[in-house]
């Protein structure tokens, strides 16, 4: 069976409520350095103020989605300009709806087309554990297939649980957590293409 | 005369007498049970004669423990007559894996998808149509979904695929899991029903006989 | 079989040869499941020809999420949840199928009261604005004018405000559930609804104003993606879709549902099937949508908000601590649920994307034996390749934006 137990969670920590983890200071003979922990804090502090979104709508948290982008829950605010619709522009996938498994491999295709460092949202209840659907069509929860770093609840979340979500993700960018490990590699599952071909 | 349900049932009975099974009227609605060898002879005779020109939809029924086993029904739709009409075609002998249905997508090319959605859930194939393969569920899978045999959760995960069907050297088995009680099921038909001795957290790998 | 060689089977690889040692090949691009135009999965297999598309296939599924199957195993009340989310678009609307297809096997229809009816109308009718506002945003966005998009959400947070209201849910509402509606219109929603309904028409003429004469839009829409009369029937289109082609056709009038003989309002049609047309139909229904609102605001009866079974609806909530009836009662319906007499039925209503009908077949159990949705879409969807063949790949954007698919009930 290539396949490990699918109740055991896949990553054992919590992402957001991880205490603040030490970066490695960079060590220059037997000297911390000072100066590249501020500038590793700043490119951090970079890199989650302007966090582009992949577009990566699925079905109805899609919709809130967009709701999220447009004026009245402006997520522009939170440096989230563009949704760039190529992964290669983008640094966040925001995986908003049931992914089903027809959809799986495309789903960590984009995921794998999007250059490090990267993040991953699991927006709605679909995408963090399969939701309402536990049924044979549909992937109980995409973190089998890519790293989440953040899951937001609801059927579909309102865009405020949306910005909570995404700002839990720029705190934890800005301290320095991690991603979760990759589920794929960890699992030895081999992924087909469209195609057939190895992703 | 004006055309109507009830009219339009009364006149494939007179036209077509050795087609029509049985007629049945359910809260004002008509359904014209047929035998599959006469469908399209009288979809041809219902759209140009009756005006039926609109297929509001192809679908199946499967009812396990009944020989035909599938209800192919086909609803249709006047809209000069503002009149509706369902036709059922009962299918499926004791053993038969891929029950054959005539297609009717010469008469409405809409039910070229509705057929292949058919084919792809629940394995009815339809002959003479220009095109099936399957539409929902990825091309490559071999299982049907919505067979009252197939358990709502699919089997177990085999790689590469997320979902669940069966390897191609089980046989699932018909009837084996879901019969039903003249009481109704459960209500939570979860994955202990396949294998009734399987923990939620192991892996299952049942073997049917 | 293997995957490619399944999918090699319709694309066409012809090479014209031209003088001068040229030649003309055609390309097969993929207009991949994921794509900023937010339409949701669809992945469409193009054969072009420079600009010109020799041949369209869609490939569809990969939203199937088995809403039927999941339906077979849960109780009628149980279900009702997963009709919101397959037209994601129009939530109440789903409902109101769904409710009316059971209610018709339970034979309850004449135990609706009007005000059930008139608030099911009304609802239905600002989701039906709800709907078609979203499909202005982005079909005005993938044509490129971006502020519609920012416009139409302004407008449909009002109508959330009004669901929220009322449900406490912004979207998956399920308020129009079989038996009447989930709880009684609060006083607050009266206001809402008219706050929105005060300032709809002012908004609606400034869409016509930046879109409808605009020489770019024109340009963009008129004679693009043109469906004839005809195919449109032959292919089981509906809704805007059919009435741009010039067919009249709406279930509201045919087969009136919920008493909307009572309403007065009118059914715009286009004439030339073309993407404009049906862009025009849509706009003006939304017109006629709010006039329908208007009407059920003022006309609306009083009356109870369930029917008064108590096999079928559960009686309110506060009477479990003082009426034994009213506990057992709703034990039952919550466990076991109700069992509707051996039968199936089919209901049709007007969604906003065109006929949406509810096929249930019930065997004398509390579970539906099997939900049918036949969605509006998976029909619009098989016309689309009529609609851009022969026609330019900048086209292909605007023919899926005007036939407004919802991935969610193609796939169900």
């Amino acid at each position: 069976m290539g396949v490990k137990n699918p109740w055991e969670p896949v990553q054992a920590f919590s992402n957001t409520q991880t205490p603040r983890l030490r970066r490695e200071l960079h060590v220059k003979n037997g000297e911390a350095g000072i100066l590249t922990t501020q500038v590793s804090k700043l490119i951090d502090w970079g890199r989650s103020s302007s966090l582009w979104p992949a577009t990566f709508g699925l079905a109805c948290c899609a919709i809130e989605m967009m709701s999220a982008s447009a004026d009245r829950f402006d997520i522009a605010r939170f440096g989230a300009e563009v949704f760039r619709a190529s992964p290669r522009q983008a640094d966040l996938m925001i995986v908003a709806g049931r992914c089903s498994i027809k959809m799986a491999p495309v789903l960590r295709q984009i995921y794998d087309q999007m250059p490090d460092p990267k993040w991953v949202i699991a927006m709605g209840a679909c995408a963090s554990c399969g939701g309402v659907f536990n049924n044979y069509a549909i992937v109980q929860g995409v973190d089998k297939i890519v790293p989440v770093d953040v899951f937001i609840p609801g059927c579909p979340p309102t865009p405020e649980m949306l910005l909570f979500g995404f700002n839990e993700l720029q705190r934890k960018i800005r301290e320095g957590i991690p991603n979760p490990p990759d589920p794929l590699k960890a699992s030895g599952i081999k992924l087909q293409g469209p195609l057939g071909e190895e992703l | 005369m004006a055309i109507t349900a009830t009219s339009t049932v009364a006149m494939v009975r007179e036209k077509f007498p050795q087609a029509v099974v049985e007629t049945v009227e359910f809260r004002g609605e008509q359904t014209i049970v047929l035998l599959p060898e006469h469908l399209v002879t009288v979809c041809a005779y219902l759209q140009k004669n009756l005006q039926y020109a609109y297929l509001s939809s192809v679908t199946a029924v499967d009812w396990l423990e009944r020989i035909p086993r599938y209800d192919v029904v086909y609803h249709l739709l006047s809209l000069t007559n503002q009149c509706e009409l369902r036709l059922k075609v009962r299918v499926g002998q004791r053993g038969e894996e891929h029950p054959a249905v005539p297609t009717i997508s010469g008469i409405w090319p809409g039910a070229n998808w509705f057929e292949r959605e058919v084919y792809d859930l629940f394995g009815i194939t339809f002959a003479g149509h220009p095109d099936l393969r399957r539409i929902l569920m990825p091309i490559d899978w071999t299982t049907h979904p919505l067979r009252k045999d197939y358990p709502l959760t699919g089997f177990d995960l085999p790689e590469p695929h997320w979902g669940g069907q069966v390897p191609y050297d089980v046989d699932p088995g018909v009837g084996s899991q879901t019969l039903r009680t003249p009481y109704g099921r459960e209500l939570n038909e979860s994955r202990s029903k396949i294998n009734p001795g399987q923990e939620p957290g192991e892996p299952g790998g049942e073997k049917r006989a | 079989m293997q995957k490619q060689d399944i999918e090699t089977q319709y694309i066409i690889e012809e090479s014209r040869p031209l003088e001068g040692g040229q030649r003309i090949d055609t390309m097969t691009i993929n207009m991949g499941p994921q794509h900023p135009s937010t339409h949701g999965v669809l992945r469409l297999i193009l054969t072009i020809e420079g600009e010109i598309i020799i041949k369209a296939v869609p490939d569809i599924g990969f939203l199937h999420t088995g809403i039927e199957k999941t339906a077979e195993s849960k109780t009628y009340h149980q279900a009702l949840v997963l009709t919101d989310r397959m037209e994601y678009l129009s939530p109440l609307c789903n409902n109101l199928g769904y409710s009316l297809a059971v209610e018709k096997l339970l034979r309850i229809e004449d135990e609706i009261s009007d005000k059930i009816k008139y608030v099911r109308v009304l609802l239905a009718e600002l989701q039906r604005i709800a709907s078609h506002l979203v499909w202005l945003g982005t079909h005005a966005l993938d044509l490129g004018a971006m502020s519609v998009f920012l416009y139409c959400f302004r407008e449909r947070e009002m109508i959330l405000d009004v669901f929220e209201e009322i449900s406490g849910v912004r979207m998956m509402t399920s308020y129009i559930c079989p038996g009447g509606l989930q709880a009684d219109l609060t006083p607050a929603f009266d206001d809402k609804v008219r706050a929105f309904t005060s300032i709809f028409p002012d908004r609606l003429q400034e869409y016509h104003d930046l879109l409808t004469n605009n020489q770019i839009w024109m340009e963009r829409t008129k004679g693009i993606a043109v469906l004839s009369a005809q195919d449109a029937i032959a292919y089981g289109a509906s809704g805007p879709v059919l009435r741009g082609s010039n067919v009249v056709w709406d279930i509201r009038k045919a087969f009136p549902y919920s008493s909307y003989e009572n309403f007065d309002f009118d059914i715009p049609v286009g004439t030339n099937g073309d993407v404009y047309d049906r862009y025009l139909v849509r706009m003006l229904e939304m017109e006629q949508s709010l006039k329908i609102v208007n009407q059920a605001l003022e006309g609306m009866p009083a009356g109870a908000y369930r029917v008064q079974d108590p096999k079928v609806a559960p009686p309110p909530k506060w009477q479990i601590t003082g009426s034994m009836e009213a506990l057992i009662h709703h034990f039952k319906l919550y466990t076991e649920g109700y069992r509707p007499p051996k039968g199936e039925v089919f209901v049709r209503t007007e969604a906003p994307k065109g006929e949406l009908g509810f096929y249930i077949v019930s065997d004398g159990t509390a579970k539906p034996y099997r939900m049918h949705v036949r969605a509006p879409s998976f029909a619009n969807l098989e016309a689309l390749p009529l609609m851009i063949e022969g026609g330019f790949l900048a086209d292909v954007v605007a023919a899926i934006g005007s036939i407004d698919i919802v991935l969610g009930e193609v796939d169900r």
